[in-house]
């Protein structure tokens, strides 16, 4: 069954004024599974005694041109499921449909396709550029690989994308040391655009920024959204970011989702224990935090999660059931889904 | 933001300009270098044919500046084209070690897993296990003596410390965070490592090629000291101590020059190789 | 009101690079209270950090020095002390935490014996009862089993867990103030909130002074009592929390709020503040951030503003907010 190829839909611009597509997913994550073996060395092979289960059982499903935020503590697994998203690590169990189709079952072709149609950006502006390679050659390199165009079409693509994400195209020959981090951001950018993806994956793109500048590129993202349709799949530790930029936000704990649900009513009808303590513990100009925190303990470590609801070390309403069975993610009404063996009775 | 742009190894050369050590060090290796092509310029006698038996073991003179051998072959000229199989000793072995280890590193730094840490990092224990000396013996002994075995003994001894540094270096690599992009972007592993690591291990790479070159100034001279390496008759460096080694006491200028050179050569190495690195080292930024 | 243990008085710090001159931190005056805490606010580059590093003289001689101006404990300029006469201040009078908490710990040796280090070099007491002292410290941080934990390693402890560490040994000599550079921006969020609880009771039960570096304006808003706002090496804005947040005068403090995605009023887009940092060692003749300022006038880049005090706890570097304009 391969129903859209997506080459044909790669094409962004053609999406517009087709609002009713939008109900098509254009990511779908099934039961999403990727652990890392934990070995320990015997005296000629090593053997493996164990597993970091980085992404657990995750589902979700994206629509074309939404924001879906992915938020949650380090450790939770959100960098992992993005770069499993990306197949730049292979997953352990489930599945990661791209328009329908399973991308663990691409051949070397359709997932040169796929490297074009989903981009990410990650984290640390300064690690993520090539220090031995112009501006101009990063840019490129995207078109390189991907045969597009010729020597001189390519560098005017550049030239035209750099002035896109608001650098000189003058830069083209000046390397990544001698821009700030906003400014490296903004090429990271330009890089992951210049094929004109269809789905954008951030890595914590803002986090190591200053907050003036933190402003800037998240507008820049909402700008280049809008003109080219993208998705987002932003994965983020900052709440306040994840709630600005996000329709639709994941919430992540140890690996597992804890909580989804849009935007609005995930801040006004929270249910899940973590999602609370997440919004209580993250600090806010408008109001002051009142006593002591309820949880009071440190994050589990993912090789050795809980048995049962993995939050239920931490959480102040855990019961017997909690220590023993996995909630699964229930649908509490409007798509907003809680794994806790307590949202029936939060809900009220 | 008008400065004009550099490359990394622009600023690196900015910064190895001013170190005078690693000047002193280019110069001494340049004028090696300058030595091995216009030896024929530097002197009218011939290294090997022109025997003076009026004047053996002679000491320093106005027609032989440095003294002449046990066969009455004059110091000067045999060093002087002495310097041409130095230069060649320098060059070879650590060509082979570079052309053969980096790939291998690239290659095993990169996939990891069982090829990586089975085979290749056994054998390069394996190989360092034995003394540099020692495997030159040996390979010299299955292959036999000359030159050109010599330097093939020596390139192997290199191989270790190549694939080693390049492995390493890969590995850090590979994880970062440009590599990754470069992975999402579509590009092949082969791309990969020759564009987007193989240029950042490059710096760490120049400066074991320099130390590295010094070290096979010194085991060629050693070599042809015991006699596996260049055969008595040709002019290398390490042979010209080998003959002088009989007239230690009695005539110590024909020791005395061969191992002032190879010194001062090495030397000169050492010290551009540490330049290099100071220069390329990113943890110095401007 | 007390006196205050710490003075600083025009303080001026310059980074010297390859023969030029380039200030960092330029004509910067702060009191500290005990029982108080303080922030230090900027982004990044902004001279925060070089001014906690200038209060404790741990600046790399090399390549800065304090040009100018003093740092008073307790009467006593820091600037004109030797290095052996600051060693016996370093921890005892005045303790420094760092953002790092992995780096920040010495990873071949145990808790308890990088805890009692310290306590047995400044307080005299034997090893035995430095132990005491230390297993004291960690029961104060909070952190279970402190027995356990002075055999442990570096390595087998959680970020929050080596932060807590972290401060057990900097508070483990009672000093006077505490400077935190960063202490929770490695941390995630719910252990930040810990930790920002723990310093806040330590703060009251001790009382020492905190003084408090960060970019991050809602740590700030948690837990000082009085904000200082840093621009390219300045003072920008003083002011009590409650003031600046509900009332911030200088143009740079409203954009930085403004940025904030909290701060988001609807709308399409995010304030931002157009522009970047001046670099360091650019030539500026009027105020720093004329070229950024959307009500910069002829007089902000003729002559540079001077830091106004507006009342006791209010300052700001602005000639349309002093209303000097």
């Amino acid at each position: 069954m391969n129903i859209v190829p997506f080459a044909a839909s790669a094409a962004p611009g053609l999406s517009k004024g087709m609002e009713t597509m939008s109900e098509v997913p254009i990511l779908e994550i099934r039961h999403l599974k990727k652990y890392f073996p934990i070995y320990s060395s015997g005296l000629i092979f090593s053997k493996q005694t164990g597993a970091v289960k980085a992404v657990d059982d995750v589902s979700f499903t994206v629509t074309k041109g939404e924001t879906v935020g992915i938020v949650g503590e380090s450790g939770c697994g959100k960098s992992t499921l993005g770069k499993t998203i990306m197949r730049l690590t292979d997953r352990t169990e489930g599945q990661v449909l791209f328009h329908e189709k399973d991308i663990a079952t691409f051949n070397r072709e359709e997932m040169q396709e796929l490297r074009k149609s989903i981009q990410m950006v990650f984290q640390d502006p300064y690690a993520s550029l090539n220090p031995r390679m112009t501006i101009g050659k990063t840019l490129e390199e995207p078109l390189l690989v991907n045969h597009v165009g010729s020597a001189q079409e390519r560098e005017n693509m550049v030239r035209e994308m750099l002035r896109e994400v608001g650098l000189d195209p003058s830069h083209y020959n000046s390397y990544p040391h001698e821009f700030s981090g906003g400014q490296r951001q903004r090429i990271a950018i330009a890089r992951a655009l210049i094929n004109k993806p269809e789905v954008i994956i951030a890595d914590e793109a803002v986090s190591a920024l200053d907050v003036s500048v933190q402003a800037q590129i998240i507008n820049l993202m909402k700008d280049m959204q809008k003109k080219y349709h993208l998705t987002y799949l932003f994965i983020s530790h900052d709440l306040s970011v994840i709630r600005y930029i996000s329709d639709r936000i994941v919430v992540m704990y140890l690996g597992r989702i804890m909580e989804i649900a849009d935007k609005e009513d995930l801040f006004t009808r929270t249910i899940h224990p973590y999602t609370e303590s997440l919004l209580e513990a993250a600090p806010q100009l408008t109001r002051r935090r009142q006593g002591k925190l309820i949880m009071n303990m440190d994050i589990p470590s993912a090789s050795n999660p809980p048995s049962g609801c993995v939050f239920h070390t931490r959480c102040a309403g855990a019961r017997q059931e909690c220590e023993t069975l996995v909630p699964e993610l229930l649908d509490i009404g409007c798509q907003h889904c809680v794994a806790c063996h307590r949202a029936k009775e939060l809900v009220r | 933001m008008n400065r004009k742009s550099q490359s990394v190894y622009a600023l690196a050369f900015h910064r190895f300009m001013r170190n005078k050590q690693a000047v002193l060090g280019a110069v001494i290796i340049l004028g090696l270098v300058f030595v091995a092509v216009f030896a024929p310029f530097l002197t009218h006698y011939d290294p090997i044919f022109d025997q003076d038996y009026n004047a053996v073991l002679a000491s320093p003179s106005s027609a032989h500046i440095f003294g002449t051998d046990d066969l009455g072959r004059d110091t000067f000229a045999r060093l002087v084209y002495g310097a041409r199989l130095t230069t060649a000793a320098a060059v070879l072995p650590v060509a082979f070690a570079f052309f053969v280890g980096v790939p291998i590193g690239l290659y095993s730094g990169y996939k990891g897993g069982f090829i990586d840490q089975w085979i290749i990092t056994r054998l390069v224990d394996a190989l360092q296990a034995f003394p540099s000396l020692m495997l030159a013996l040996a390979l010299a002994a299955v292959l036999g003596g000359g030159f050109l075995n010599a330097m093939l003994a020596i390139g192997i001894g290199f191989l270790p410390a190549f694939i080693r540094i390049t492995r390493g270096q890969v590995i850090a690599l590979k994880n970062q965070e440009y590599i990754l992009a470069a992975r999402s972007i579509g590009c092949s592993n082969l791309r990969i490592a020759l564009v987007h690591i193989l240029p950042n291990v490059m710096p760490t790479l120049l400066v074991q090629i320099t130390l590295a070159m010094a070290t096979a100034i010194i085991s060629e001279a050693g070599l042809s000291y015991i006699g596996v390496g260049a055969s008595p008759e040709q002019p290398s460096w390490g042979s010209l101590l080998r003959t002088a080694q009989s007239y230690l006491v009695t005539q110590p200028w024909v020791a005395a020059f061969p191992g002032l050179a190879i010194s001062l050569v090495v030397l000169g190495f050492n010290m551009m190789g540490d330049g290099l690195r100071r220069a390329l080292d990113p943890k110095i930024k401007q | 009101m007390a006196e205050a243990v710490l003075k600083i008085k025009n303080l001026c710090v310059d980074f010297l690079d390859d023969h030029t001159i380039v200030p960092a931190v330029s004509d910067l005056s702060i009191d500290i209270f005990p029982g108080e805490t303080v922030g230090l606010v900027g982004e990044s580059g902004c001279g925060k950090s070089t001014t906690s590093l200038a209060i404790m003289r741990l600046l790399d001689t090399n390549n800065a020095r304090i040009s100018k101006g003093s740092i008073e404990l307790h009467g006593q300029d820091l600037t004109k002390l030797s290095e052996k006469e600051m060693q016996r201040i370093r921890g005892k009078e005045i303790s420094m935490i760092f953002q790092e908490p992995m780096t920040s710990l010495n990873p071949v040796y145990t808790i308890g014996r990088q805890l009692t280090e310290g306590i047995v070099l400044h307080q005299g007491v034997s090893q035995k009862e430095a132990e005491t002292i230390a297993i004291d410290m960690l029961q104060k941080v909070d952190i279970p089993r402190p027995e356990i934990m002075m055999k442990s390693y570096p390595f087998e402890l959680s970020g929050g867990m080596r932060q807590r560490v972290m401060i057990a040994i900097a508070l483990s000599c009672n000093p006077k103030i505490l400077i935190a550079d960063e202490p929770t921006t490695a941390l995630d969020v719910t252990v930040q909130a810990q930790i920002l609880d723990l310093m806040n009771s330590l703060r009251d039960e001790l009382q020492m002074a905190v003084i408090l570096i960060t970019h991050d304006l809602g740590v700030v808003a948690e837990i000082c009592k009085y904000v200082y706002v840093m621009y390219a090496g300045q003072i920008v804005e003083t002011a009590a929390i409650d003031d600046l947040l509900n009332d911030p005068l200088h143009p740079y403090t409203q954009g930085l709020l403004n940025s904030m995605p909290d701060r988001w009023q609807g709308g399409d887009r995010l304030y931002n503040i157009p522009g970047t940092v001046p670099l360091p060692g650019t030539e500026i003749k009027g105020c720093k951030f004329a070229d950024r300022c959307e009500y910069c006038t002829e007089k902000c880049r003729q002559a540079p503003p001077p830091l106004v005090r507006l009342d006791e706890h209010r300052s700001v570097r602005c000639f349309r907010s002093a209303g000097t304009q």
